[in-house]
């Protein structure tokens, strides 16, 4: 699997687990695995509720420029985030968003897979908060940017024992969903 | 080293005489603090001495232990590493009114406040005397200096209250004139196991004395004589009675707040997984 | 190659590599973008046997990383633009009285408070000259949290090895960026510590210059009664007044530690520097955005190569100034006014310099310098 050099961005507000995704995803590929990686993060002003997006550039060699600049995937949490952060994507980009928190899509974007993230996380854990695990599941599911093993063992080791079982159903779950809609 | 005079063991020689002025309380400050040390029976090698800048911290080039005479007001700052970097290691700070007080008044509060075990003796000869005489934290209200031609209006600190009310678990208070309890005093302070304050009433006859009409060296050192009041006796005393007394000894002496370096030990035990 | 991989922040790698190289004393305050450093220092220095301090300020911060120096023990602290402001009265003492030190300048946009989060290039002179009087310096700026790690026990070594500060150029974008970085196995590199004295106690002079510039140094405790200082001095480190001379040959000796040897000292990358026409100057992260507008421009036929200053104080200007000769243009990448831009002036010769700068806050882009080059062609 793997692809030479894939950039990603997640995006959304402060108190959605914006950051984990990246961490996740940095840590599967570059921990885990033996790709490089650069994961830089901006935060807003609040720590809840500001925008705030981590973005991440995988690449099989040294990477030279550390910043995103065709992202190859975005994932937009917030209306706001979905607005701007489509604009310098590559045209065969993916666009992931949560319909619960984005309702108008922006036309030019030609891959948009719409995921009721936060819905599913509802359904299969009791709780919202594991949207971003769900996200994870639908990312790795959808970019192919990694082995879906190594994402999900990331995935595990991130958790205490306790709270493996429900983030392991939140990323089933997300593969799932994604999976339907690739069909 | 028995038969050799306390002098010749901890002044080096070759840096004296001193370049204080005639009449200046800094050499029996110097020089209580000389015989404090020798009372503690310290190994010479294993005291640093710390100093910053003004006429108090040439006392550190003319004592021969180990030295750090550092920035203008920076004495404690470097204390508390040369401190925690070797608890062993015994550390005597000489600083100023205005080294401690005012360019370091705040390493000066947190040091009192971390109670790290350093003992920090205050010459304090109401002004800035190296740069010729303007007025310090401590100069009386009313008082002319340099640069209070017309009197001063700010109100001074007490360096003692200011100490105890830090977190000092050693503060005491002589005079130049009161040598043999200063020297008293320093020991205490040496020997007490946390940060220790001595503030030293130091005359300076050639600017502050000058500048007030307080007469000659002599003339100060009577006017200790006269302004000291023993603390015990200052405690029955009104404020008003007490406007322009000195009083002296011990005003804080505790045992029960936990060493800086000693506490540290217990996060080092923490880190390691054995408290 | 050997060692392990670890996803790790600059901030990290700094903090872990500083222990690597054997700091054992850590003094800061809180500061953004630098604080992780001081909170990993808290954490990992005790399981080290070390001692971290939260000091009242940042002046005090350094001068008790001063004092733990003169005691025996390697020590950092670490901080961002507006506290090294703070940092500069003590830095010269270290300067003056010799005294090993590492000082990490997480790099934010400037000037004062600016902006605390973002990333900026504004301190490279407040490095070189921010402290009162002309002092020698050693700073250096890495590109990638791997070489942040790798740099930041040189950083160490060379502190230890001439007895001067040495500062670490980071910034804020990557004190807080994750790479994946190789953890070199201990037998992979040096781990220096300053010359000892070896003489009897009697006969040692604490300032004396034992023929190689850098006079070997004792710690407090150690059985030499040394005395520091920040004035001019003797060999003995007494205070020197009225004395041209002494005063000419400290100053000019302080200066030949680093000057002498630059060789050792002086390190720089080059990029497709063989075939160049156009020279990018860049330092720190923007010289990887220089690095992908070069591999960008080059497809367009533009030979661009790129010459990154690792050490920017002793800025390496003789090997530049040969690299200078040989290009039609030359072209600084940075994130200030023309900081590097005035040193390249003043090796470039005849050869024009203009300058690719942006001072927002935000890192300068592949596409800003992009779209810079194809502007001058």
């Amino acid at each position: 699997m793997g692809k030479q050099h894939y950039e990603m961005r997640f995006a959304g507000s402060g108190g959605q687990g914006m950051m984990l995704m990246g961490d996740i995803m940095a840590q599967a590929a570059g921990g885990l695995d033996t790709k490089e990686i650069v994961l830089t993060r901006s935060y807003g002003p609040e720590a809840r509720g500001g925008a705030c997006r981590s973005e991440l550039i995988i690449d099989d060699e040294p990477i030279n420029y550390p910043s995103v600049r065709r992202p190859d995937f975005v994932l937009a949490m917030s209306q706001q985030a979905a607005d701007t952060y489509w604009k310098d994507m590559k045209p065969e980009g993916i666009f992931l968003i949560d319909p619960k928190f984005v309702h108008t899509v922006p036309e030019n974007v030609k891959h948009v897979y719409a995921i009721p993230l936060t819905q599913i996380a509802e359904d299969v854990t009791g709780k919202t908060l594991a949207a971003n695990v769900v996200a994870i599941g639908a990312i790795a599911a959808l970019t192919g940017v990694e082995d879906l093993d190594v994402v999900k063992r990331a995935v595990r080791e991130h958790f205490k024992p306790k709270l493996r079982p429900s983030n392991d159903k939140a990323f089933e779950a997300g593969v799932a969903a994604a999976k339907t809609l690739m069909k | 080293m028995a038969g050799v005079h306390v002098y010749d063991r901890f002044l080096r020689q070759d840096k004296l005489p001193h370049i204080w002025c005639s009449g200046c309380g800094n050499g029996i400050v110097t020089n209580a603090l000389i015989r404090a040390i020798e009372k503690t029976g310290i190994d010479q090698n294993q005291i640093v001495v710390v100093a910053g800048v003004g006429c108090s911290s040439r006392a550190n080039g003319y004592l021969d232990f180990c030295g750090l005479h550092t920035n203008h007001g920076r004495p404690l700052a470097y204390a508390t590493g040369v401190k925690m970097a070797n608890p062993k290691l015994h550390v005597i700070v000489v600083t100023g009114d205005g080294d401690s007080a005012s360019i370091g008044g705040n390493h000066f509060i947190h040091a009192c406040r971390r109670n790290l075990d350093i003992t920090t003796v205050i010459y304090n000869n109401d002004n800035y005397g190296m740069t010729g005489g303007q007025y310090s934290p401590t100069t009386p209200t009313g008082a002319k200096s340099k640069t209070t031609v017309y009197g001063n209006i700010d109100t001074p600190f007490d360096l003692c209250k200011l100490a105890s009310a830090a977190g000092a678990t050693f503060v005491a208070r002589s005079t130049v004139y009161h040598v043999t309890q200063l020297a008293e005093l320093i020991a205490k302070g040496i020997e007490h196991k946390g940060f220790s304050v001595i503030e030293a009433m130091s005359c300076c006859p050639t600017l502050y004395g000058r500048l007030n009409k307080l007469g000659d060296g002599p003339a100060m050192l009577q006017r200790f004589k006269d302004q000291a009041i023993p603390v015990q006796k200052a405690r029955q005393l009104s404020e008003e009675e007490l406007q322009d007394k000195i009083v002296t000894g011990v005003f804080t002496d505790r045992k029960d707040r936990p060493e800086y370096s000693d506490q540290y030990q217990h996060v080092i035990a923490r880190a390691e997984g054995r408290e | 190659m050997a060692g392990t991989y670890e996803i790790m922040t600059g901030n990290e790698a700094c903090t872990r590599a500083a222990i690597a190289a054997g700091m054992r004393f850590f003094a800061g305050y809180p500061i953004t973008p630098a604080t992780e450093i001081a909170e990993m220092a808290s954490e990992l220095l005790p399981k080290a046997g070390g001692t971290y301090m939260q000091m009242e300020d940042e002046l005090a911060s350094i001068a008790a990383v001063i004092g733990a120096s003169a005691a025996g023990v390697k020590a950092m602290t670490a901080t961002s633009g507006p506290g090294v402001s703070l940092m500069q009265e003590n830095l010269g003492y270290a300067i003056m009285a010799e005294i090993p030190l590492v000082l990490v300048d997480c790099m934010r946009q400037g000037p004062c408070q600016g902006v605390a989060t973002v990333p900026a290039q504004g301190d490279i002179m407040q490095a070189r000259w921010g402290t009162n009087g002309d002092h020698p310096i050693i700073a250096i700026a890495p590109a990638s949290v791997g070489e942040l790690y790798e740099e930041t026990i040189r950083a160490f070594n060379l502190a230890e090895t001439y007895r001067n500060p040495v500062y670490i150029l980071s910034d804020a974008m990557l004190a807080h960026m994750s790479e994946r970085v190789r953890i070199p196995d201990p037998d992979e590199y040096d781990v220096v510590s300053r010359k000892r004295p070896t003489c009897p106690p009697s006969e040692f002079q604490a300032y004396a210059d034992d023929g190689t510039g850098i006079p070997p140094m004792a710690s407090f405790g150690d059985g030499y009664r040394w005395f520091v200082t920040g004035m001019v001095h003797d060999d003995t480190g007494f205070p020197v007044t009225n004395n041209a001379d002494r005063v000419s040959y400290l100053v000019k000796r302080l200066h030949a530690k680093i000057e002498h040897n630059r060789a050792d000292i002086e390190k720089y990358e080059e990029y497709k520097t063989d075939d160049a026409d156009i020279l990018i100057v860049s330092m720190g992260v923007v010289a990887r955005s220089a690095k992908a507008a070069i591999d960008d421009i080059r497809k367009e036929g533009v030979k661009a190569g790129l010459f990154r200053p690792i050490t920017v104080w002793p800025f390496p200007e003789s090997r530049l100034e040969t690299l200078c000769r040989g290009v039609k243009e030359i072209v600084t990448c940075e994130m200030n006014e023309g900081q590097l831009y005035h040193m390249v002036r003043e090796v470039s010769g005849n050869t024009p310099v203009r300058m690719i700068n942006q001072n927002n806050g935000v890192i300068l882009s592949a596409d800003t310098i992009l779209a810079g080059l194809r502007e001058g062609k």
